[in-house]
């Protein structure tokens, strides 16, 4: 069953100085298809200014698409609510937090603006920290966080509310090789293979992710292009398991 | 609820965290106070005509005006700058992620600015009356009352509207500057309009500041005859501003999510 599916998605800014009458058009996406299913990892890679992030936040409901089809887990853009329910948005950006707030105070507002409260958002927030090596860090306040302690926090508000898709924009972008290879691999294990999340995650360096069970895609002068199929990544899992 | 609770505890830590900022934001309240009570102890040796219906000195009249004026600019001021505000921190975005609607996001985001407003106004009320006792004595409350509903309600539908401006600009400071002229001219804030040559005169009858300031300075002095036309118009005035605010939210909402700039540099 498919979680995410794109069809035909086009998307374009205008570029420049604001001007009433001359302003470039810049096709950012034109005419992206893809199709995602439950438990699948994706990785989209690209050079800078391709698109990806766009195309993210498209998906997220965030941008508003030109053209084009997008329906993930049966929601289309025509309500981004629930669209919002359904997906996690996790950012390399460092920003997106509130610097004077401690980072449990931080997840307890964004939890709260997910209809989280109580011992459930508690829980979560105990259980998430806790697989990702982020209890100690709890009560720093956010300006003081460094910054891969920023990229795990920001996975953490990502997955509170426990969506069926989990879009990564460059979420390693800080953090140290050991504890990425260590989330990568819980990604992987935990997330995509036993709570079966579906992974689209971007990346502008094709080597950060040589080697892990995804699809990977190429975004190019607004299209994508697979690179390795569904086949080949389930051919690459069996040769992985077998090895051990 | 849950929401509203973090996110209020969110800004108090936010501008108590700026803590020289939000004494002196507040200690602003006393200042005007102050200065326009000696200030007043020298012009109001007389009673000028047209003062009469306003209590006859000038102190009340100003101090009355002086807090709608800093209720009403203080939202206007402050609501979209909060918004940019999240936008530069790319916590609007964050946010626009949770279950609630861009529009109850942007009235959350108004509270702690309708909270400084509400502060300034019964501030300088209250300096006001600490300063000259005898002031505002024969205060008519739910006249006073009413003003305030009606000050709420226009001021949330005018805050929308420079939310908007500033979702679909960046800053909408630069042009309320020019609103904030027209008010302090027009309006009687500082003087009464009556004293306006005649063709002005006619201007500020259609600035809603001018009724507002009437209503309110009616309400604390008594004067309760001309209190339902003001209020009438009033009315008026919010039921024409209220849904352009709604129309020009959901334009700029619109057209944020189409550009993509939920999110700001610099």
């Amino acid at each position: 069953m498919s979680i995410l599916r794109i069809e035909k998605l086009t998307k374009f800014f205008y570029r420049g100085p604001r001007s009433w009458f001359r302003r470039e058009k810049i096709f950012v996406l034109n005419g992206v298809s893809l199709t995602l299913s439950r438990g699948e990892m994706a990785v989209l890679t690209g050079p800078n200014g391709a698109g990806k992030s766009t195309l993210l936040k498209i998906i997220a409901g965030l941008i508003r698409p030109t053209s084009g089809r997008l329906v993930v887990d049966g929601c289309t853009w025509e309500r981004p609510k629930e669209i919002h329910r359904r997906v996690g948005l996790v950012s390399g950006d460092v920003r997106g937090f509130y610097g004077r707030s401690t980072a449990l105070e931080n997840l307890r507002l964004f939890g709260a603006v997910q209809g989280l409260s109580g011992p459930l958002l508690e829980k979560r927030v105990g259980d998430l920290a806790a697989h990702l090596e982020f209890e100690p860090c709890l009560d720093i306040l956010y300006q003081e966080l460094s910054l891969g302690m920023k990229a795990r926090l920001a996975l953490i508000r990502g997955l509170l509310h426990d969506p069926a898709l989990l879009l990564l924009d460059e979420p390693f972008l800080s953090v140290e090789a050991p504890l990425m290879e260590r989330l990568k691999a819980w990604l992987n294990e935990e997330l995509a293979g036993r709570r079966k999340k579906t992974l689209l995650l971007v990346s502008h360096r094709n080597e950060e992710f040589s080697g892990w069970p995804a699809r990977r895609f190429t975004l190019l002068e607004g299209r994508i292009q697979e690179k390795e199929s569904r086949e080949a990544v389930r051919n690459t899992g069996e040769t992985r398991r077998e090895t051990a | 609820m849950a929401f509203l609770l973090e996110f209020l505890k969110k800004e108090f830590r936010e501008e108590c965290g700026m803590w020289t900022g939000f004494i002196l934001r507040f200690g602003a309240v006393i200042l005007p106070g102050f200065v326009f009570y000696y200030l007043s102890r020298i012009v109001d040796t007389t009673t000028p005509s047209f003062q009469v219906h306003f209590g006859g000195a000038f102190f009340p009249f100003f101090i009355a005006g002086m807090a709608v004026y800093r209720f009403a600019y203080t939202i206007l001021f402050r609501w979209p700058t909060v918004v940019y505000r999240e936008r530069w921190r790319g916590t609007l975005e964050s946010l626009w992620l949770g279950k609630y609607t861009p529009v109850s996001l942007v009235l959350v985001l108004g509270i702690w600015p309708f909270v400084e407003g509400l502060v300034n106004f019964f501030g300088l009320i209250m300096v006001g009356k600490s300063l000259a006792p005898s002031i505002f004595q024969n205060a008519y409350f739910p006249e006073l009352l009413g003003a305030l509903v009606f000050a709420v309600f226009l001021y949330a539908a005018f805050g929308l509207m420079a939310v908007a401006l500033a979702l679909v600009v960046n800053r909408a400071s630069e042009m309320l500057q020019i609103f904030n002229f027209i008010d302090i001219f027009f309006s009687g804030l500082f003087f009464p309009t009556a004293i306006l040559p005649s063709p002005l005169r006619w201007i500020s009858e259609f600035l809603p500041m001018t009724h507002l300031l009437r209503l309110v300075r009616f309400g604390l002095t008594g004067n309760v005859e001309t209190a339902l036309a003001e209020s009438l118009l009033l009315s008026i005035f919010i039921a024409g501003a209220v849904p352009l605010a709604a129309l020009f939210l959901h334009f700029a909402i619109c057209k944020i999510e189409e550009e993509g700039r939920l999110a700001v540099w610099g």
